[in-house]
C-alpha cells in the first residue's frame, strides 16, 4: 500500500513507470473512470487549481486508477491545442509533488525516496541548519519555475548548494516539473484516436471558458496607478530622466503602446532621457507602432533584469497588460457600483 | 550578404589588419562547431552564419577578407552555417561574461558620437573582473583553469568559461547564474534575515558572508554618509556608531542593533541593500544569457581602435594596461586629419587635444584616430 501511495503521489517516477510496465496495460482498454480522472487532472491544471487526493480510506483500486490516469492525461494533452497546457500540467504536478512531500508524516524519508528515484547525487548535510547538500551543477538542472527556487536566495559556497528540507522539497518539485515537461508532448504516432477525440472535446470546452474570461479591449486615459510594479518603476525612472537600458526602454514603450498611448506622448516621455536623440527615439517608436509590438510577459521581463521586489508581493499576473486590465476592470466595477448607489440615493 | 561601400580609410584599415593576420596565426577551441560573423568599417556585425572547418581555413579568411571586426558564437552547433537558428542544432555553449566600461556608471567623454575611454575607465572594468572571478571560484566552485580572460579591444573585458560541466546548461540556468552574480532577485527574508525582529542570517552562503562583511565595513562610514544611504537622521546614527563595536559583535552573533524610533527596520534594509549593490558584479546580462550571441574572437583586432582583443593570463591581469599592451601596430609615421579629439594617452605617450588639424602620428595612433572618425591624408 505504501508503495502505491508513493506512486500515486509521484506518478512520474521510475517506480510508477515500472508498475505500469508490469501491469501490461493497454491504454486503449482503460476504463471510463480512469479517463474521467485524467480529464479532471487536465481541467484542474488549466485553471491552475490543485489536484490533491484525500488518501484516507482510499482503496487499492482507487490508487491504481490515479496512477494510470497520469499517463492517460499525458496522452490526451499531447493532442490538445489549448495554449500552455503542457506548462500548466507540469505545474500541477510540481505543486502536487511539493505538497505530497511536506504534508507527509515523514517528509524527510519521502523526499529522499523521491531523490533516489531521480538518481540524484546528494549528501546529507552535517550542518544543523540544512538537510542536504547538492552540487551546483545538479541544482541548476531545473527550470526555475518558482521564484522560491532562485539560486541567489540559497546558501551557495564552493560549488555546493545547501538546502533545508523545505528547499529540498521545492527543488524536487522543480525536478518533477522538468521531468514531466521534457516528456511532453508524446509523439502523435503513439496516441490512438480515442485520446485525440477526448483532446478535441476538452479543447473546445476550454476555449468557451477562455473567451468568456478574457477581453483585451482597453479604452480611456492611461492610469499609471494601475501599472504593475515593474512598469511603475520603469515609468517613473523614465519620467524623472534616469538613463534606462535599451531593453528597459523597449519594454516600457511596447507596454505603453499596448495601453493605447499616442506616438507624440511616447516621444515626449522619452525626450526626458539624458541621451535623448529625437531621430533615434522616433525611429524606435515608429517601429513599435508599425510592428504592433507587444510588451513581453513577466518571465521575459525577469530575464531582462527588470523585475522588481514588489512584483512578488503585489503581482499575480504573468503579463503586465493583463495586470493593468484586471486592475482597470476592478476599478471600473467599483466605480459603477458607486455610481449606482449614488443614483439610488438620489432616487430614494 | 551585406555589401560594403568602401572609403579610403576602410581600405587602409583592412590592409593594415591583413598585414597583422598574415604575421599572426589565430587559434580558437572547437572552431568547427562555432558560428562566425564579421564586421566592416563602422559596422561591427555585417555578416554572420559563417563556419570554418579548422584554424587554417579561419586564418585564410582573416588574411584575405580582412574583417575589421571578427566574432564567434559561445554556442556549439552541429551545422553552424545553417539558417535560421534552429537549423544549426545547438549542442552546448560556453559561459561568457562581459563588462563594458560605459555600463559601469562612469562618465566618458563623447565627441560626435564616439566615446573616448581613458585608463581609469578600463581599470574600473578590470576591477570588476576580479570581483567576478571571486563569484565564479568561491561561490560556483569553477576551476580557474577553465577561464579565459581577454580585453574586448575597446571598452571592456570578456571572461569565457569553457568546461564540459557547464556546456549543457540551459538558458534558464544561465539566467540564474547571472541573477546570482548581479544580485537580482535577492530577498533578505528568504536568506534568513528579519530586520523587524533584528535577525541577521549567518549560515554559510557566500552572499550572506559577503553582505554581512560589507555591512560591517559600511559601519565605518561617517554618520552623514550613512544618513545618505539610509535616509535616517544623523542624530540616531550617531548613537548607533557610538556603540560600533557592540553592533558589529551583534552582527557576528546574528543579532541586529535596534535604532531608536520607528526607522530601525528601514535603516537596516537600506544598509544591507547598499551592501548588495556594492558587492554585486555588473556583468552585461544579455551576453551571458543569449545563447545565440556572437562575441569578439580573442586575439583578433578591433576595428574601432586597432587594439588587439588580447588574451590575458590571470597572473598578468593586475598589470595589464590596454592602452599599452594591446597595441600591435608600429611607429611608422602616418598623416591624418582630425576634426576634434581630446587629450589621450597611447603607449605611455600623450597626444592631443586636436581640433581641425592635419597631424603626423605613429601608425597605431593613426589607426586609433581613424576608428574615431579621422580622415586619411
Amino acid at each position: 500500500m505504501e508503495r502505491l501511495i508513493f506512486m500515486q503521489n509521484f506518478p512520474f517516477t521510475e517506480k510508477a513507470r515500472d508498475f505500469l510496465r508490469d501491469s501490461k496495460l493497454n491504454p486503449e482498454d482503460v476504463s471510463e473512470t480512469i479517463i474521467k480522472r485524467a480529464a479532471l487532472v487536465i481541467l484542474r491544471a488549466n485553471s491552475n487549481q490543485e489536484y490533491i487526493i484525500d488518501l484516507t480510506n482510499s482503496s487499492r483500486e482507487m490508487l491504481q486508477n490515479e496512477i494510470i490516469a497520469f499517463p492517460i492525461a499525458k496522452l490526451i494533452l499531447s493532442s490538445m491545442n489549448t495554449p500552455n497546457i503542457k506548462e500548466k500540467f507540469s505545474l500541477l504536478v510540481k505543486k502536487k509533488t511539493f505538497a505530497a512531500i511536506i504534508q507527509n508524516p515523514d517528509p524527510k524519508k519521502t523526499a529522499l525516496s523521491l531523490a533516489d528515484d531521480f538518481k540524484l547525487n546528494y549528501v546529507l548535510s552535517e550542518e544543523k541548519e540544512f538537510f542536504v547538500e547538492l552540487k551546483l551543477i545538479d541544482y541548476l538542472d531545473i527550470n526555475f519555475v518558482d521564484d522560491e527556487s532562485k539560486l541567489i536566495n540559497k546558501n551557495v559556497s564552493k560549488g555546493i548548494v545547501y538546502l533545508s528540507l523545505n528547499d529540498f522539497a521545492r527543488f524536487l518539485s522543480e525536478k518533477s516539473y522538468k521531468k514531466v515537461f521534457d516528456s511532453l508532448p508524446i509523439e502523435k504516432r503513439f496516441i490512438s484516436k480515442i485520446f485525440i477525440d477526448y483532446a478535441k472535446t476538452i479543447d473546445s470546452q476550454l476555449m468557451v471558458i477562455e473567451k468568456k474570461s478574457f477581453d483585451l479591449k482597453i479604452e480611456g486615459k492611461i492610469e499609471v496607478d494601475l501599472f504593475p510594479p515593474c512598469m511603475k518603476v520603469l515609468y517613473s525612472d523614465q519620467a524623472s530622466g534616469k538613463k534606462l537600458s535599451y531593453m528597459a526602454r523597449l519594454v516600457l514603450a511596447s507596454f505603453l503602446f499596448q495601453l493605447g498611448m499616442r506616438k507624440e506622448e511616447l516621444l515626449s516621455l522619452f525626450s526626458k532621457s539624458p541621451d535623448y536623440k529625437k531621430h533615434i527615439a522616433q525611429y524606435h517608436i515608429d517601429r513599435i507602432y508599425q510592428k504592433k509590438l507587444s510588451a513581453p510577459g513577466c518571465k521575459k521581463i525577469a530575464e531582462y533584469g527588470l523585475k522588481v521586489k514588489e512584483c512578488e508581493k503585489e503581482c499575480k499576473s504573468n503579463h503586465p497588460v493583463r495586470y493593468y486590465i484586471s486592475k482597470l476592470r476592478y476599478k471600473n466595477k467599483f466605480k459603477k457600483q458607486n455610481e449606482l448607489s449614488e443614483k439610488n440615493k438620489v432616487v430614494n | 550578404m551585406y555589401v560594403e561601400e568602401e572609403s579610403k580609410e576602410s581600405v587602409f584599415l583592412k590592409q593594415k589588419f591583413s598585414e597583422y593576420y598574415i604575421k599572426n596565426f589565430i587559434e580558437l577551441p572547437n572552431i568547427e562547431n562555432r558560428e562566425f560573423g564579421f564586421g566592416i568599417f563602422k559596422r561591427k556585425i555585417a555578416n554572420r552564419n559563417i563556419a570554418f572547418r579548422d584554424a587554417n581555413e579561419m586564418n585564410y579568411f582573416l588574411r584575405n577578407n580582412k574583417p575589421l571586426f571578427f566574432s564567434y558564437s559561445n554556442a556549439y552547433y552541429r551545422f553552424p552555417e545553417r539558417k535560421p537558428m534552429e537549423n544549426k542544432i545547438l549542442f552546448g555553449a560556453d559561459l561568457i561574461y562581459e563588462f563594458d566600461a560605459d555600463e559601469l556608471g562612469l562618465e566618458v567623454e563623447e565627441i560626435d558620437g564616439k566615446q573616448w575611454f581613458e585608463k581609469k575607465h578600463l581599470s574600473e572594468a578590470k576591477k570588476q573582473i576580479f570581483k567576478l572571478i571571486d563569484f565564479l571560484q568561491n561561490d560556483f566552485g569553477f576551476d580557474s583553469k577553465e577561464f579565459s580572460i581577454n580585453f574586448s579591444g575597446k571598452a571592456g573585458y570578456h571572461l569565457h568559461v569553457r568546461s564540459d560541466l557547464i556546456k549543457n546548461l540551459n538558458k534558464q540556468s544561465r539566467i540564474e547564474l547571472v541573477d546570482y552574480i548581479t544580485g537580482s532577485g535577492i530577498y533578505f527574508e528568504k536568506m534568513g534575515y528579519d530586520f523587524e525582529k533584528g535577525v541577521v542570517a549567518k549560515t554559510k552562503g557566500r552572499w550572506i558572508e559577503r553582505v554581512n562583511s560589507k555591512v560591517k565595513e559600511l559601519l565605518t562610514l561617517s554618520p552623514k554618509e550613512l544618513s545618505v544611504i539610509s535616509g535616517v537622521q544623523q542624530k540616531k546614527i550617531n548613537i548607533l556608531l557610538e556603540k560600533r563595536e557592540e553592533v558589529i559583535e551583534g552582527i557576528n552573533r546574528g543579532v541586529l542593533f535596534k535604532l531608536e524610533g520607528k526607522k530601525s527596520n528601514e535603516f537596516w534594509k537600506k544598509v544591507f541593500q547598499n551592501a548588495v549593490d556594492k558587492e554585486l558584479s555588473p556583468i552585461d546580462r544579455q551576453t551571458s544569457v543569449d545563447l545565440h550571441k556572437i562575441i569578439r574572437v580573442p586575439n583578433t583586432l578591433h576595428g574601432d581602435t586597432g587594439f588587439l582583443a588580447k588574451t590575458i593570463k590571470f597572473d598578468d591581469l593586475e598589470e595589464f594596461d590596454p592602452f599599452v599592451d594591446s597595441i600591435v601596430f608600429d611607429n611608422t609615421p602616418q598623416r591624418v586629419f582630425i576634426k576634434k579629439a581630446p587629450k589621450f594617452t597611447l603607449n605611455n605617450t600623450c597626444y592631443g587635444p586636436f581640433e581641425n588639424e592635419e597631424i603626423e602620428v605613429p601608425m597605431f595612433v593613426a589607426i586609433y584616430l581613424i576608428g574615431k572618425g579621422a580622415e586619411l591624408r
